[in-house]
């Protein structure tokens, strides 16, 4: 990180620090999953399969929940920067969208993973049937890619929006959607016909919660998940493109 | 001008500002829509728990939609209340010569109005999509218990906004009471899965019984009889959210 964005990383990670959101988003993960823990008896079914509810979701929510929250966070801090007119000012500035974003990004991955791992701890102690290998900890950049594709959608939908109000609408919208398609809460191989191939790349974060599942459910290995890591990337480079290219400093 | 035609006026005038807001249709039309389209791809989906399986789409659209969009109207209602509150609004209407009450009453009847239209229109696109939900006589015993359910909603609008300074607190708020009420009422998952003592005690649960009682009436076919003690539950909390609701939202804030 250059001398030039360091005192913006400062001052953003103090504001998220202060910010009444983020620790709303941390407890109600924590507790959604503790309560989960509380279920006794509830399988998913598809056909003659059966999967066991709380293993399910575990990872996917211990990732999703904190994440989405971000992702809203994101879209109104975004989304009133612009309708305040702060754009329009950072434009006189050497700083550029790009780095901006950047930096906004970067403050709340460290978030997004700590919760996440919270998260996942408390849902281990309620009765999760995660497997405690070391292959865990590559759950750390693969939460941290899911966080900053997050961030990056949601200035992208600030940008895209025209009203703080609209691009909250918005936003819930997509991550609504998201919730339902990524596998968070449902298995995709439920979907009909060829959906359940098309999921993993053509929505975000699809792939990387289905490689984030095989190493906390089974201690699989990374290299398993070549591909899926790859989507991942390839998500990220386009929501940051996206952003880049729809929240300008000269909007109003 | 009357007050019955200046209360009618004013409906009126909150009928078009509702259908103009970004809010009204994200909360009564996308999130439904969005909901449905996720229910209807995954249709071969099921609950299993205990002896029992239900097709996850019966259950949801019968529950997670039916709290969704009762909480969604509320969501909407109280941004709209508690911004008059934060704004002077009331104090400015009670030197004019329509009251602070006529005010509210206008804006309240639309908002019952669009809920319970969303409501139906929600069960209908379910019934649609697959879901297996009864669509004839059943849906008529259904239509009192969705007016409670709706009220409920409304009751904690102006409790919320009441109590709360800003409109951004009163958001947070109403999220923060939402977010426990769709995991313990039975709208997302069966409250039979859970223990015993959670079972029991959520059966005191503002809509718990409420939703019950339709799930009752338009999957398993029952009559509205059956569900005497979660109606007389849901009548009490209105009563109590209602009565709370005088309390915290003074007309001269």
């Amino acid at each position: 990180m250059t001398t030039a964005a360091l005192p913006l990383f400062r001052a953003s990670f103090k504001m998220m620090l202060r910010s009444r959101g983020v620790i709303f988003a941390i407890v109600t993960a924590s507790l959604y999953i503790a309560f989960f823990g509380l279920i006794e008896d509830l399988d998913f079914g598809i056909g003659a399969e059966t999967i066991r509810f709380f293993d399910f979701v575990l990872p996917g929510f211990a990732v999703f929940l904190m994440v989405y929250q971000i992702q809203d966070i994101t879209v109104a801090v975004a989304a009133s920067f612009k309708a305040r007119g702060i754009l329009k000012r950072l434009a006189t500035t050497p700083l550029s969208p790009a780095r901006f974003i950047g930096v906004q990004a970067l403050t709340y991955v460290g978030l997004g993973v700590a919760a996440s791992a919270l998260v996942l701890t408390i849902g281990k102690l309620v009765g999760g049937n995660l497997a405690i290998t070391a292959n865990l900890l590559w759950l750390i950049p693969l939460v941290a890619v899911i966080a900053i594709t997050s961030i990056a959608m949601g200035y992208a939908i600030a940008g895209l929006t025209p009203n703080p109000q609209t691009a909250t609408n918005v936003g819930g919208t997509v991550s609504f959607l998201m919730f339902g398609f990524s596998g968070v809460m449902f298995p995709t191989e439920a979907l009909p016909s060829v959906l359940p191939e098309i999921v993993p790349y053509a929505v975000p974060h699809a792939s990387l919660i289905e490689a984030i599942r095989g190493i906390a459910l089974s201690g699989d290995s990374i290299t398993g998940y070549g591909e899926q890591v790859l989507v991942g990337l390839g998500w990220l480079v386009a929501a940051f493109a996206l952003a880049a290219l729809a929240y300008r400093f000269t909007d109003e | 001008m009357t007050a019955l035609t200046g209360t009618w006026r004013l409906a009126s005038a909150s009928t078009r500002q509702l259908l103009r807001s970004s809010e009204v249709w994200a909360t009564m039309i996308a999130f439904p829509a969005a909901l449905l389209a996720i229910l209807w791809l995954f249709s071969r989906l099921r609950f299993e728990f205990g002896q029992q399986a239900v097709p996850l789409i019966d259950f949801w659209v019968t529950g997670l939609g039916l709290l969704g969009v009762a909480l969604g109207n509320t969501h909407a209602f109280l941004a709209t209340i508690s911004t008059w509150k934060a704004g002077g609004v009331l104090k400015r209407i009670s030197v004019t010569p329509i009251g602070p009450g006529q005010l509210i009453v206008g804006e309240v009847i639309p908002r019952a109005i669009l809920g319970m239209v969303t409501l139906v229109a929600f069960l209908l696109a379910g019934n649609a999509l697959g879901a297996d939900i009864r669509m004839g006589a059943e849906l008529v015993q259904a239509l009192p218990v969705m007016v409670m359910i709706t009220f409920t909603g409304l009751s904690v609008a102006f409790i919320i906004a009441g109590a709360t300074k800003t409109p951004q607190n009163a958001n947070a708020l109403d999220t923060a009471v939402a977010w426990p009420l769709y995991l313990v009422t039975g709208a997302m998952f069966p409250l039979a899965a859970f223990p015993a003592w959670l079972q029991e005690s959520a059966q005191f649960i503002p809509y718990t019984g409420l939703i019950a009682t339709v799930r009752g009436l338009l999957l398993d076919g029952r009559p509205l009889t059956d569900y005497g003690s979660e109606l007389a539950i849901g009548a009490i909390w209105i009563a109590i959210l209602l009565l709370g609701a005088t309390r915290a939202y003074r007309l001269v804030k």
